[in-house]
């Protein structure tokens, strides 16, 4: 008899789906240089160090 | 008569600021990676067995030799380490940003004005400053740098407050 709800792995893959993500190599695997995040990484915006003034 | 400071006005003002330090960091951020960038393509093309320079009858001296190796070994740092650093996708991700910000504090600069002459932050103004934060949520979102610099961050800071000091702004009555 089939299993037709394969049980799931502590990551929350089904068995056999580690294998096929170790085939498929992305840019993500590799880390970047100090610095040098990937896009996405931050918000586009600075925030000022200290509050602006109202006087 | 003292001015409000808690006026909801001012949330305006320390937007138009914030937004005024985020166009000049950015722009400030660009100009120093297309910096980078000519240096490392002058070093790496300087270097290049076909370039002018290489083929000085100079660098085949007892002086030159050295020399030359001296500066061959940091062109071929650079030219190894170049890619990686994908300074052009860098400086247009970047330029995508300092443009949005731009386009966000002239708005800014606008509804600034619209209290200004109208002596009053009416709810028409208010509409509009409300419908710029969403804007500003999804300008954030674009792609930015993972490092920031705090040097460089200080420094646009200091001239956002030379700028636009806080006596700049109008500031309507309360209840205006």
């Amino acid at each position: 008899m089939t299993d037709k709800h394969p049980k799931k792995d502590d990551t929350g893959k089904k068995k056999g789906e580690k294998k096929k993500d170790k085939e498929h190599i992305t840019e993500e695997d590799f880390p970047s240089p100090p610095g040098y995040g990937h896009e996405g990484d931050e918000e586009a915006r600075v925030e000022p160090e200290e509050p602006w003034d109202r006087k | 008569m003292p001015r409000d400071l808690n006026h909801p006005v001012w949330e305006v003002y320390d937007l138009l600021r914030t937004a005024r330090l985020n166009s000049k960091y950015y722009s400030g951020r660009i100009a120093r990676l297309q910096r980078q960038q000519f240096w490392l393509d002058a070093l790496v093309a300087a270097a290049a067995s076909g370039s002018a320079l290489a083929s000085l009858p100079i660098w085949s001296t007892s002086f030159g030799r050295p020399a030359w190796q001296a500066f061959a070994i940091p062109a071929a740092v650079a030219s190894v380490v170049k890619p990686s650093l994908n300074l052009s996708k860098r400086i247009r991700a970047l330029e995508e940003v300092a443009t949005a910000y731009r386009v966000f504090e002239a708005e800014l600069r606008g509804i600034e004005l619209t209290i200004r002459t109208r002596k009053a932050y009416d709810s028409g103004t208010r509409t509009h400053f409300e419908h710029l934060l969403g804007r500003l949520k999804e300008l954030a979102l674009k792609p930015a740098e993972a490092k920031e610099d705090a040097k460089l961050k200080r420094r646009c800071q200091e001239e956002v407050k030379r700028e636009l000091p806080s006596t700049h702004f109008f500031v309507p009555e309360e209840g205006k």
